[in-house]
């Protein structure tokens, strides 16, 4: 879901070092097989021009061995003026060429990663949106068809495994819910009984009744998480994230007075996106919930609903003591808390990382800060989409 | 008031019967679908307690054929599912009320007393 900028940029850093060794292995291997056919060509040529021609006739007259000395000296002078024109000719060719071969071994060294950039870059999509897909390389079967195979075979893996677990955890809350209904239904039976209940009785009813309820959450969190991961969005409509802060807002006024804090929404009427309705509302639900829960009495809270650089925001801003940055970036996972006790002001612990999992299925992100003035920021992004499009979909 | 309860979980059937005993009400169980049906042919029941996880015959299903019958009596779907779009289904098929978890039965005496017309809100 989130591919942090600094990865990818190192990954980008790793390609261009592969692509410049190959570049430089290319022009070194040219630069050599240039010298070594340059060093083969002169020592072939300026041998033969140093080897003496033949003088066989020592028994001319001496002005004619004169004349042929002085030819041969000179025949020896243009030969050697040739094989140093060869030679400086051959170096600034090989030097034109030396450049040349970096351009072309740049671009063949490209178009050998090539290939594996695609795997690369497909895979990682594939990891990040949807595990149904394949890499499915068609081509000849060599070692790079032989990797991508290999990589869709993975994925396959991943994904069953995925699957498997999201199954378990389905089925297994599934089946604990029953007895969990009847537990509870029993205490509330033996709790109405015409004519009197002993106190303890009542007692003892309010505390398993509390408890089971928590269980109840608890199940229920883990059936919407698995759900939610399963994938496909059912009925994805054109939502407005700034009318769904105020419905739960206004929902939620009991307990914002309960604990007396102020409430100050910033809602703005173009923040739309796409997606399942009834999720989202579950989602805005969740993080104002965990903003009330999880503050101070007379606290604040500070609710943003707003296009923001192409995205639907929603932002929940508490006060409060100043919080451990670590600890809250690690606030989306599943039965991640803030402070010490695991069951400290209620909650079941997976409200927020079942905001993550909505996000994620809508195509948005979840970034928890914490505030250096104290409190926590949470900050949704969601696609957003133009306004055209909800009219027509409103028609 | 004749109840009529259909859940597969024995245990949470008998005690969902007692605690409408306990209201005064006249609770029978079925186990699943079809016996729910046959027992809804035999007597008139005013209520019927609905899971919808049913063996047999589903529960959805058996909620269109009460819904069809003339002497319609109440529907009360029940189930621990509780996926947010069941509520609509649930509805949709004739239900008149949808509780996603079993409520207190303080709150199941309530609706029956509503009159016929009306539905209760709770969950």
């Amino acid at each position: 879901m989130l591919v942090t900028c600094r990865s990818a940029a190192w990954r980008g850093e790793r390609m261009r070092t592969a692509r410049l060794r190959f570049t430089i292995m290319y022009v070194a291997l040219f630069m050599l097989s240039g010298v070594a056919l340059l060093g083969l060509t002169s020592f072939l040529t300026i041998a033969r021009s140093t080897s003496p021609v033949v003088p066989a006739q020592q028994q001319r007259p001496d002005a004619s061995a004169a004349r042929i000395a002085e030819l041969e000296a000179r025949l020896e002078a243009v030969h050697r003026d040739q094989a140093r024109q060869l030679l400086g000719g051959s170096a600034i060719a090989l030097a034109v060429m030396g450049v040349a071969s970096v351009l072309l071994g740049r671009s063949v060294a490209g178009r050998v990663l090539r290939p594996l950039r695609t795997i690369t870059a497909a895979t990682r999509r594939i990891t990040a949106d949807n595990l149904h897909e394949r890499l499915a390389t068609p081509g000849p079967g060599d070692e790079v068809k032989a990797l991508a195979d290999t990589i869709d075979e993975l994925l396959e893996r991943l994904e069953q495994a995925f699957a498997a677990q999201r199954r378990f955890v389905a089925n297994a809350s599934h089946e604990l819910r029953t007895p969990l209904a009847t537990m509870r239904a029993s205490l509330d039976v033996a709790v109405a009984k015409p004519g009197p209940v002993p106190p303890q009785t009542v007692a003892l009813a309010g505390r398993l009744r509390t408890e089971l309820d928590r269980v109840d959450g608890l199940l229920d969190g883990f059936l919407t998480l698995a759900r939610i991961q399963h994938g496909a969005l059912a009925d994805r409509e054109p939502v407005s994230v700034g009318a769904l802060v105020t419905e739960v807002v206004s929902a939620r006024a009991a307990d914002i007075e309960a604990k007396r804090l102020t409430v100050r929404a910033d809602v703005r009427p173009d923040a739309w996106t796409r997606g399942n309705a009834v999720l989202l509302a579950q989602m805005t639900g969740n993080v104002i919930d965990n903003a009330i829960t999880h503050n101070v009495p007379d606290g604040s809270v500070r609710v943003v609903a707003a296009p923001e650089a192409g995205t639907a925001l929603l932002a929940v801003e508490t006060g409060g003591p100043p919080l451990d940055p670590e600890q809250v970036a690690r606030l989306g996972q599943p039965f991640q808390r803030l402070g010490l006790e695991r069951t400290a002001g209620g909650g079941t612990g997976l409200g927020l990382s079942i905001v993550a999992a909505i996000a994620a299925a809508h195509g948005g992100t979840l970034v928890l800060r914490a505030r250096p003035e104290g409190g926590l920021h949470v900050a949704i992004r969601l696609p957003l989409i133009p306004p055209a499009s909800r009219e027509d979909e409103a028609a | 008031m004749r109840v009529l309860v259909v859940e597969d979980a024995r245990a949470l059937a008998e005690v969902i019967a007692e605690g409408l005993r306990d209201q005064g009400m006249a609770a029978d169980i079925a186990l699943d679908g079809l016996t729910a049906a046959e027992k809804l042919d035999l007597s008139p029941y005013e209520v019927v307690v609905l899971d919808r996880d049913l063996p047999g015959l589903h529960g959805d299903t058996l909620c269109q054929m009460i819904t069809e019958r003339d002497d319609r009596p109440m529907v009360l779907m029940l189930t621990a599912a509780g996926a947010p779009g069941d509520r609509v289904t649930g509805l949709t098929l004739g239900a008149d009320d949808y509780l996603a978890t079993f409520p207190q039965v303080r709150c199941c005496r309530g609706c029956f007393v509503c009159p016929a017309g009306g539905t209760s809100s709770r969950h």
